[in-house]
């Protein structure tokens, strides 16, 4: 099959979680494209993987590959896993013990219809192209946590899938097989002809991986875009804790936001916006002080110190009020106004630093 | 103020608990060791030689091999149909399938007459198609063997495919693997363990069958005379010999366990 031929993937995955929330969301992947689908536990990721692999039908809606058709429930369609073109990345991988990694990649192959040779000679190829042809022959539980992550990936790979799903596929690695491994992905990903989705709750791994995001919450979608757009104007407050913003919410008019929670906030771009509206600004962005500070035209509250968190070299506020943030200040800022937990503070944004796009 | 020390270590304890303990204990080994006294090692290559012996002893290997074989044919896959999810009547099944476990021997050979004799219920239409008759006959063995020792093998299965992690079929089947494969190529070699100490398990049950085995089967020397029934027999006419049997019983036994210890004894 040729890269043309590979066929866009359009859904509207309706499936039940437990008793908790239906799934419900809507999900378009190109050929060649690489999605992510953000959330938080339980927001529903497992569940939308599950429904496109087709290990758990859709209660409602549709999910197409081209112009086949892979589950409609309202037309009685379902298509069952093992006649769906697609490879799974399984979280903790699910390498079949009593194989050897040679074995496991060659199982898709042998399934297809390939003889047992020539399975094995394709899969070989595979793991040589993963970096893992001197460990064919061994079995999963002589392989580390990323080469077992390499082996999963040939595996997926070899049986040449439309669709390739990853479930946190960078998860059970340590911080530094993660980087490396994260690197070779994003290479493989990037190569891949097909319509790739990566399920995750990191958002370094999703801002790394894809060229899209998809963040659900609850079963819905809540945000999408390129992750340069995602991280620069989040849209719930999942998102924003995500991408390390403050996001507040209220109306906007004439160059000065009515907040939801109370308070105002002047702002100077966009000063025609109005309607309700979303604002954001970077923790760094925010300046603390013991006294309400005078002179430039300023958004001053007045707040309470709920948390104080080591972040890096630097130190971040949890600030309650009228307008709740986080603000990100300097160690010697700290010992110098004495910011423990508790303690009475104002807190400043200047207008520039504020970005307000409409909600 | 004294108090006693709550003995944990050690092999002391309260008269009431280790004297009883002790007698149970007794009372399980003490035949055993009065069955290896009374045997006449000496004598025993020549006693096991002997036509009769050999020939109990070439049916029991016999019969119980094919019934565990029968038995791993039959009840692998019954074991699979009992844990697959939806399974309508799961617990009266699992109940049916365990009846043979707790019945009488005896009553299972009754109930094997009644079904397949003479005039049971698929014997007669058998043997107007077909002219055979099976009991009476070693097939009559195997029948009545492989039915005491099937669920043994059933619940052993049953339990490794419970405790088997699932996700590795679901993984197998977006590989491509229809449900056949599946279980041929990932099932069974997931609970392998378990149909192996089910195998063996089920051989033990079939190789010790008796009461099943003599009303089904009878006792016809060289053709349904099994070990157990040989040593039963012989008991009257020639207790050396049935002490002979027994040993070898008996090692077989100790020879199962040293097999299945990793499973039953290191806990």
């Amino acid at each position: 099959m040729t890269t043309s031929d590979r066929a866009v993937l359009s859904a509207r995955l309706m499936a039940r979680h437990g008793e908790r929330f239906q799934l419900d969301l809507p999900l378009q992947v190109s050929a060649g494209e690489v999605v992510a689908l953000l959330g938080p536990n339980g927001a529903g990721k497992t569940t939308a993987l599950r429904a496109l692999a087709g290990l758990v039908p859709l209660h409602a809606g549709v999910l197409r590959l081209g112009s086949r058709v892979w589950d409609d429930p309202v037309r009685g369609v379902f298509v069952p896993s093992h006649r769906r073109s697609v490879g799974v990345v399984f979280q903790d991988y699910l390498l079949f013990p009593h194989l050897s990694a040679l074995d496991n990649v060659a199982f898709g192959p042998r399934c297809q219809g390939f003889s047992r040779t020539q399975a094995r000679q394709g899969a070989y190829r595979w793991l040589r192209r993963v970096g893992m042809a001197d460990q064919a022959t061994s079995r999963p539980a002589a392989l580390s946590g990323g080469q077992a992550q390499r082996v999963a990936l040939a595996r997926a790979l070899a049986v040449e899938p439309d669709l390739l799903l990853l479930d946190e596929p960078l998860a059970a690695l340590d911080a530094e097989t993660r980087t490396l491994v994260r690197a070779e992905l994003r290479h493989r990903l990037t190569e891949f002809p097909g319509c790739a989705l990566v399920v995750t709750h990191d958002p370094v791994d999703a801002m790394l991986l894809a060229d899209r995001l998809v963040v659900i919450e609850r079963g819905r979608l809540v945000q999408q875009g390129d992750p340069a757009e995602v991280a620069r104007r989040p849209r719930t407050s999942y998102v924003a804790r995500l991408v390390g913003l403050n996001l507040l919410r209220g109306r906007a008019q004439a160059g000065r936001v009515r907040l939801t929670g109370g308070g105002t906030v002047t702002v100077t771009e966009d000063a025609e916006l109005s309607g309700e509206v979303l604002v954001a600004f970077r923790p760094a962005a925010v300046s603390v002080y013991r006294v309400p500070p005078h002179g430039s035209p300023r958004n001053v509250w007045p707040g309470t110190v709920a948390g104080v968190d080591q972040y890096g070299g630097r130190v971040r506020l949890a600030v309650t009020g009228p307008v709740p943030l986080t603000a990100e200040v300097s160690a010697d800022a700290v010992a110098e106004l004495k910011l423990a937990a508790g303690e009475r503070v104002h807190v400043a944004v200047k207008a520039t630093e504020i970005d307000v796009y409409p909600a | 103020m004294t108090v006693n020390r709550p003995r944990i270590r050690g092999v002391g304890g309260p008269v009431a608990l280790t004297v009883p303990a002790l007698v149970g204990l007794a009372f399980l080994v003490g035949p055993l060791i009065g069955l290896v006294v009374r045997t006449p090692w000496r004598r025993l290559p020549e006693l096991l030689a002997d036509p009769a012996v050999a020939d109990a002893l070439r049916l029991s290997l016999v019969a119980s091999g094919i019934a565990t074989v029968l038995c791993v044919l039959l009840g692998v896959p019954l074991a699979w149909l009992l844990v697959q999810p939806g399974l309508p009547g799961r617990s009266l099944l699992r109940a049916l399938v365990t009846v043979p476990l707790v019945m009488p021997p005896v009553v299972g050979g009754v109930a094997l007459l009644m079904l397949l004799g003479r005039n049971g219920v698929l014997g007669v239409p058998l043997a107007a198609l077909t002219g055979l008759t099976i009991p009476f006959t070693t097939t009559a063995v195997v029948l009545a063997e492989a039915f005491v020792a099937l669920p043994f093998l059933v619940l052993s299965v049953e339990g490794a495919l419970r405790s088997a992690d699932r996700r590795y079929e679901e993984a197998a089947a977006t590989l491509g693997a229809d449900r056949l494969t599946v279980f041929r190529r990932v099932t069974v070699p997931l609970v392998l363990p378990g149909i192996a100490s089910g195998a063996v398990l089920a051989w033990a049950r079939a190789l010790g069958e008796f009461g099943a085995t003599v009303t089904f089967a009878g006792s016809y020397p060289g053709r349904t005379q099994t070990m157990p029934v040989a040593v039963y027999l012989a008991l009257e006419s020639s207790p050396d010999a049935a002490l002979a049997l027994s040993v070898v019983l008996l090692f077989v036994s100790v020879l199962l366990l040293a097999l299945l210890r990793d499973r039953w004894i290191t806990r």
